[in-house]
């Protein structure tokens, strides 16, 4: 069963060289549900040498005396476990414990991520982060992480931004497959339930090297919890119940493993999800409320030298828009920002009228390995379907029509080796994908984006060298993509312009340990990424920002197909500090990221239509830097009081116009204090939090420009209908216990959120020219574990 | 819809030609249509007649292609002092053959619409001669009463489009469906 060469990463200089001394200490780490812990650290403090946990949850220190060992095993979210080993042992089995102070904070450590380099600044979100944020958006989840925020249109649409980058330039991960829907448009949130996930990490560097262009900002991989090939059956049920939008959320997982005709696992999941209107400190948010209906199936075939899975999924969601976020002209746009409140309030209710949006996305996936003599050798095929469609409030009855109807077919194969060569370890692979884009008829409005088709190709190798306390990283990546658009000019003639990219990308890193408790890496990924088609081919009228925008290959109301396409060059350096002890975790990180040729949204003057003026908006390209920092800090005060600390700030500046750049996320910080209590009579792992949630105003917004102003602005600065809105703190409280349920157990969290009911508007969200966010929000999250074969937990079979 | 995925997949890489087949046949389709758009209005006309005798005018806003470069008619309006005219609002998607009348859909979707009027720096009055089937004003037909005479000024005339939500009062809820701007000028 060890197909994995266990990896050092830590190297004692001073190995004492006796005749004796070789003795190995192996092992498993695992969780109490018998999963494995891969990337675990093994800490042997007497002879300061360690080991990190394989992938398969293995380890194996060598080269030791006989003797008495004091062992530390370490991994993230989990209780550090203290053993004392006598050599010669057999094999360990180790079982960690969740730490419960950890899932509350979160901590930092990219050491056991195998899906991204080792080098990169990333960030986890646990299962018990998830749990008390469970029926959220994935985006509104993910800004729990500092340096992660979200673009938002409305409380139910939240688009992940990673240092001020988003869209396209961020690439999300679900279950493997690289996510392919509509990311291009603002008010485009992720279609993936969050249900299914086990696990968040999110990337904060440039992982183009091993994902392609569209990871130059960084990545998000969700991560469902592997396939348990255990015997038995099992199962989660999941409620949640949110008092803001009346929401109710209930997902339910099963799974079992069978052992003919070979070593088989299966998994089922599903989540529905009912919420009406949203609202605001002082008024109704009308027509913001949600619905989803989703779910997954997974099987699994193992054998010793190579396995098979299955996967499907559906992802269903109507989401209402804001009512009175439909603007038809300035002037409209001009009475909402000097309103207090939007012109359009109704009582609550969970009907959702327009404008909304549906959608519907479909996911299969295979994917196998084998083990070769040469390394594992992975297959990867993901094949989706995303259908969007978008629905306006129209005239003539044609409200039932959608004014934005898209599908999106995309196949993606991607094919791997990892190897391992004495100290050398590392990746290479190639990745193939297609993608099919169509404007379904019968909208009656003109598209905005075109009907196209994407072929790519990219091969990459990635190499990792472990010397010591060094990790040294490397990458290279070539790319090819070969895209096809069909657009009608002003004559109404069809267009078929086609483009050819080649691109690169590279990588360098490196992990540097001063001890075992502090920690510097530093990567620097140089990226490139040829505009998407939406920045070269989009044109038309947005009705959320009422204006009027036309993509790069714009010339005056035509389209000029021959002229050259330049392609965004990014070199985005980051730098990571991690320091941890008993009392004190601290992780700090500085980022510079320069980005030529940046694809963005110009004022270009103005158009006077039947609705009266509208601002022109025009995508340009120009050189771009944002730098910025994001710490995070958490202090055990006591074995009960645990504090959590995370900061964040970003820099972000047009260099060639000297301008600020729009929707950049202002500094936050947020403040948790937790108060915890492993036992508590029957109650197990009692805890008691209060946060302080502080957003600070942007300073740097670009430019105010009043919507009644428009018609004689001439500039080509950036610019904003409103200023950005002052700053805000919000107070939150959160408890939760686990308790014996029969043999179950049941995990129970209740959560408030903006406690003090405080009208705020954030600078992030799209509609804050509209109406205020949302005020307090009470919601009670209670997961059922129907776990059969519970078994008295080993701690150690030595 | 899920045309191109594979029905059987066996446990075993082979599957991997079969899926570039699917890939290579969902990359074939058929052109595009270009679209015909719908809700354009292209055209604004009113038309003025004063109802003791006298002068009709008509106000032209005209847009070809319904995306900007209006052409306006008459450049400045000159109405007659003291003055009670009968005005009636026409729109037209002259995009199309044959021309679109928009004025029948408003008419019949009376309940969601609204027609606001603004004037600055002229001397006119506007009344409601027409109401929908809740008793609010519509404004396809009004009057407009000209006082004393004066410099030029502007006729702003706001479509409002309000499903579910009119009320009667100017601007209300709901969103913008035309905005025009005449110049006027009242005169002896």
């Amino acid at each position: 069963m060890r197909y994995f060469l266990l990896l050092f990463l830590l190297q004692a200089s001073l190995t004492a060289a006796g005749q004796s001394c070789t003795l190995a200490l192996g092992g498993i780490v695992k969780d109490a549900d018998g999963k494995v812990l891969p990337g675990a650290t093994i800490w042997i403090a007497s002879l300061e040498k360690g080991i990190v946990a394989s992938p398969d949850g293995l380890f194996e220190i060598n080269a030791l005396c006989p003797g008495k060992y004091e062992v530390e095993v370490k991994f993230v979210g989990y209780e550090t476990k203290r053993l004392s080993i006598t050599l010669p042992a057999p094999t360990v089995v180790i079982v960690l414990h969740p730490a419960i102070e950890v899932l509350h904070g979160v901590t930092v450590e990219g050491q056991h991520l195998r899906q991204h380099s080792l080098s990169q600044s990333a960030t986890i979100l646990t299962a018990g982060d998830l749990a008390v944020n469970q029926g959220k958006p994935l985006g509104e989840i993910l800004q729990t992480i500092p340096g992660v925020s979200a673009m938002m249109t409305g409380p139910a649409v939240y688009k992940p931004v990673i240092h001020g980058l988003h869209g396209q330039r961020i690439l999300l991960l679900n279950n493997g497959v690289r996510q392919d829907g509509q990311q291009w448009g603002n008010e485009h949130a992720p279609e993936i339930d969050t249900y299914i996930a086990s696990e968040i990490e999110v990337v904060k560097g440039a992982e183009t090297v091993r994902y392609g262009a569209d990871a130059l900002g960084g990545v998000v991989i969700v991560n469902p919890p592997p396939l348990s090939y255990q015997r038995g059956l099992r199962g989660e049920l999941n409620t949640g119940f949110v008092s803001n939008n009346r929401m109710g959320v209930f997902s339910g997982t099963l799974q079992g493993g069978f052992a003919q005709p070979e070593k088989g696992s299966w998994r089922l999941q599903g989540t529905v999800k009912k919420g009406g209107d949203y609202h605001a400190a002082k008024y109704n948010l009308s027509n913001t409320g949600a619905e989803e209906i989703d779910f997954s199936a997974a099987i699994g075939f193992k054998k010793d030298e190579q396995g098979v899975e299955f996967f499907v999924s559906s992802f269903n969601t109507t989401i209402g828009i804001l009512r009175s976020a439909h603007t038809g002209s300035l002037a409209d746009l001009q009475r909402s920002v000097e309103q207090k409140s939007p012109a359009y309030v109704d009582d609550f209710t969970y009907r959702i009228d327009n404008p909304r949006q549906q959608i519907n996305h479909h996911l299969i996936k295979v994917s196998a390995f084998r083990h070769t003599p040469i390394g594992k050798l992975t297959f990867l095929y993901g094949g989706q379907f995303n259908q969007r469609k978008e629905f306006d409030v129209r005239r003539g009855g044609r409200s039932n029509k959608p004014s934005l109807s898209l599908d999106l077919f995309s196949h993606a194969v991607d094919v791997s080796l990892d190897h391992t060569l004495g100290k050398l370890s590392g990746s290479a692979g190639l990745n193939f994908t297609v993608k099919d884009n169509t404007n379904v008829p019968g909208t009656g409005i003109t598209p905005l984006i075109p009907d196209y088709d994407q072929t790519s190709a990219g091969l990459f190798i990635l190499e990792k060298l472990r010397t010591g306390k060094w990790l040294f990283e490397g990458g290279v990546r070539v790319d090819h993509q070969h895209l096809k658009v069909m657009t009608f000019n002003q004559a109404r003639e069809l267009l078929k312009p086609a483009y050819d990219f080649h691109f690169f990308a590279g990588m360098l890193g490196i992990s540097y340990y001063f001890n075992s408790q502090a920690r510097l890496i530093s990567n620097i990924g140089m990226s490139t990424r040829p505009p998407h088609v939406s920045e070269l081919y989009s044109q038309g009228l947005h009705h959320g920002s009422a204006s009027i925008e036309q993509g790069l290959l714009g010339d005056g109301d035509d389209w000029n197909i021959t002229s050259p396409v330049r392609m965004e060059h990014a070199w985005k350096w980051v730098n990571t500090l991690q320091l941890t002890n008993e009392k004190v975790a601290l992780e700090a990180s500085l980022h510079v990221n320069h980005i030529d040729n940046f694809v963005y949204l110009q004022a270009a003057g103005t158009r006077l239509t039947i609705r009266g003026y509208f601002p022109f908006f025009k995508f340009n390209q120009t050189d771009a830097l944002l730098a910025g920092s994001d710490v995070s800090f958490r202090w055990t005060m006591s074995k009960r009081l645990t504090y959590a600390g995370k900061f964040s700030w970003l820099y972000a500046n047009d260099l060639v116009q000297h301008d600020r750049l729009p929707f950049m996320p202002p500094p936050t910080l947020d403040n948790t204090i937790t108060l915890a209590w492993p036992a508590v009579g029957k109650l197990k792992d009692v805890y008691f939090a209060l946060g302080l949630p502080v957003a600070f105003k942007q300073n740097r917004a670009p430019l105010t420009v009043y919507p009644e102003d428009i018609p004689d602005y001439d500039g080509h600065k950036n610019f904003d209908y409103m200023p950005a809105p002052p700053g805000y703190a919000l107070v939150s409280a959160e408890m939760g216990t686990v308790f014996p349920a029969g043999k179950h157990s049941m995990t129970v969290s209740i959560k408030g959120e903006n406690l003090l009911n405080t009208s705020y508007r954030n600078y992030m969200n799209r509609l804050r020219y509209f109406a205020d966010d949302i005020g307090r929000n009470i919601s009670i999250r209670i997961k059922y574990d129907l776990l059969k074969n519970d078994k008295p937990e080993k701690n150690q079979t030595p | 819809m899920m045309k191109t995925f594979p029905r059987s997949l066996k446990t075993d890489l082979t599957i991997l030609p079969i899926l570039i087949l699917a890939v290579t046949i969902a990359a074939c389709k058929d052109d595009p249509q270009p679209v015909n758009e719908e809700e354009v209005i292209t055209t604004v006309i009113v038309d003025l007649v004063p109802r003791s005798g006298g002068n009709e005018i008509q106000l032209k806003w005209y847009d070809e292609s319904g995306d900007g470069n209006p052409v306006i008619t008459p450049s400045v309006a000159t109405l007659i002092t003291g003055t009670l005219y009968d005005a009636q609002i026409t729109l037209l998607n002259e995009t199309v053959s044959p021309v679109e009348d928009i004025t029948e859909e408003i008419a019949s979707e009376g309940d969601d619409h609204l027609f606001c009027f603004s004037v600055a720096g002229a001397d006119v009055t506007v009344a409601y001669e027409d109401t929908d089937e809740s008793g609010h004003p519509i404004g396809l037909s009004t009057t407009w009463t000209t006082g004393t005479g004066g410099d030029e000024g502007t006729l702003t005339l706001v479509l409002r489009h309000q499903p579910g939500q009119k009320d009667g009062t100017c601007p209300g809820a709901g969103e913008t469906d035309v905005e025009v701007s005449f110049p006027i000028q009242v005169i002896e």
